[in-house]
C-alpha cells in the first residue's frame, strides 16, 4: 500500500514539474494553431507539410520564426532536402505574448532550448513584412 | 479466494463482450423507405436503403472514376481541398493511417472529392498525391464540376459549400464516410479525431467480414 501511495505522489510531482517547465500556453497555442498541419509531434505530413522537429530550415532561420508565425509562408523552400511549395496561413490573431510562448515552446521541443523574451520577439515582429 | 472469483468474473465479462463484438454489424445509415412487394402472391414489406448514385469524375491520373471503379470493393469517401488551412491536413494524416492498414487489400479503396475544382486541377491533385505518396489505383483524388461535387456531398449526407467568410473559402464536413459493396453508407467517422480513426480501421474489418 505504502509503495503505491509514494508512487502516486511521485507521479503527481512529476506532472507538476513538467507543466511548470512547459509554460502551457505555448503548447496550447501550438496544438490549436499549428498541430493540424505540422502534426502533434511536429512531424509534418509526408512531403506535403514540412516538419518542425529536426528541420534544418528552422535551425538556420530561427530568427524568422516570429514572422513566419504571424505572416504565414507562401514560398518554395527546402527542408531536409525536400522541396515544399505549400501555403501556410498567417496568424494575425495571436498576440506578442502568445507568439513568444509559442516560439519558446517550439525551441524547447525541437530547437536549441533557447529562450526569448517578449521584447526580443517584438523586435523581430517589427522587422517582418 | 475472492480475488480468484473476481478474476473469473472479469474473464467472463471479457468473453461476453468479445462475443457480442463478433456478431456486431454496422448499421445501414441514411433515409429508408418501406415498400410492399409481391412475393409468391403474398404481400411482403421490404426496406429500401439509401444508396450513393453513380458518378463520373477524373482522378489524379486523368482516369475516369465511377461506381464501377469500386466494383466488389468497399470504399472510404471524404471531401477536401488542397489549399485547406484548417482540418484537411489532419484528416489526410488520419486517412493515411487507414490507408497504410489496408494498403495490400484489394477490397478497400479511397475516394477524395475536391470541393475546389477550379483550383485543384488534375496536375494539382497529382502533385498532392505524390507528396502524400499514395497509389492512384487505390486512392482516387477526383475533380468534377462544383455542382456535381456539391450534389455528391448531399448524397453522402454531409455538407460542403463555398463560403467566402470561412478560412480558405469553403466549409465542409471533416467526416470520413464508409461505403459498403452495395453502395450503402455504413459509418461516419470524424477524420480529425484519432479515436474515430481507430474505430474506422476496426469497422472496416467488420464490414469486410460481412456476408462471409
Ligand atoms: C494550413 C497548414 C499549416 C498551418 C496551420 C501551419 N503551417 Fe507552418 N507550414 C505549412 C506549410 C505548407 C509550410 C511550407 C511553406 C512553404 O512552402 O512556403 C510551412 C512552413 C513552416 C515553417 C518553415 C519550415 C519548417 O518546417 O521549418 C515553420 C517554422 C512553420 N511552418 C511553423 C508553423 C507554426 C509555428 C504554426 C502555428 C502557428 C504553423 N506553422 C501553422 C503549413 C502550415
Amino acid at each position: 500500500m505504502k509503495a503505491g501511495e509514494h508512487l502516486i505522489y511521485l507521479v503527481l510531482l512529476m506532472v507538476f514539474l513538467v507543466s511548470c517547465a512547459d509554460g502551457p500556453t505555448g503548447e496550447k497555442t501550438y496544438q490549436k494553431s499549428c498541430a493540424n498541419c505540422h502534426g502533434k509531434e511536429g512531424e509534418g505530413l509526408k512531403k506535403l507539410i514540412p516538419p518542425l522537429a529536426g528541420s534544418d530550415f528552422l535551425k538556420d532561420k530561427k530568427s524568422e520564426l516570429p514572422c513566419i508565425i504571424r505572416k504565414g509562408m507562401y514560398d518554395t523552400i527546402l527542408v531536409n532536402g525536400h522541396k515544399y511549395i505549400g501555403n501556410m496561413p498567417g496568424n494575425n490573431e495571436l498576440s506578442v505574448i502568445e507568439i513568444t510562448n509559442l516560439v519558446n515552446y517550439i525551441n524547447r521541443e525541437w530547437g536549441d532550448h533557447s529562450y526569448q523574451s517578449e521584447q526580443e520577439i517584438q523586435v523581430e515582429l517589427d522587422k517582418c513584412d | 479466494m475472492v480475488k480468484g472469483k473476481i478474476l473469473l468474473l472479469i474473464i467472463g465479462l471479457c468473453v461476453m463482450v468479445a462475443c457480442k463484438d463478433a456478431q456486431k454489424q454496422l448499421p445501414i445509415l441514411g433515409p429508408k423507405e418501406l415498400v410492399e412487394k409481391d412475393v409468391n402472391g403474398k404481400i411482403a414489406e421490404d426496406t429500401i436503403f439509401h444508396t450513393i448514385p453513380d458518378f463520373r469524375f477524373r482522378d489524379q491520373d486523368s482516369n475516369w472514376v465511377s461506381l464501377a471503379t469500386f466494383n466488389d470493393k468497399i470504399y472510404i469517401a471524404d471531401f477536401f481541398f488542397t489549399t485547406c488551412p484548417t482540418i484537411c491536413p489532419v484528416m489526410k494524416s488520419n486517412l493515411l493511417k487507414v490507408y497504410d492498414q489496408y494498403k495490400d487489400s484489394n477490397s478497400v479503396s479511397f475516394l477524395s472529392h475536391t470541393i475546389d475544382p477550379l483550383h485543384d486541377s488534375i496536375p494539382v491533385l497529382k502533385d498532392y498525391a505524390n507528396r502524400l505518396d499514395i497509389n492512384s489505383f487505390k486512392w482516387h483524388l477526383v475533380n468534377g464540376s462544383k455542382d456535381s461535387v456539391y450534389a455528391m456531398a448531399k448524397s453522402y449526407l454531409v455538407s460542403a459549400q463555398e463560403d467566402k467568410e470561412a478560412p480558405g473559402g469553403f466549409i465542409h464536413s471533416g467526416a470520413l464516410i464508409l461505403i459498403d459493396k452495395k453502395r450503402r453508407i455504413r459509418g461516419y467517422y470524424d477524420g480529425t479525431d484519432d479515436k474515430a480513426t481507430a474505430k474506422l480501421i476496426e469497422d472496416i474489418k467488420l464490414l469486410l467480414n460481412e456476408g462471409r
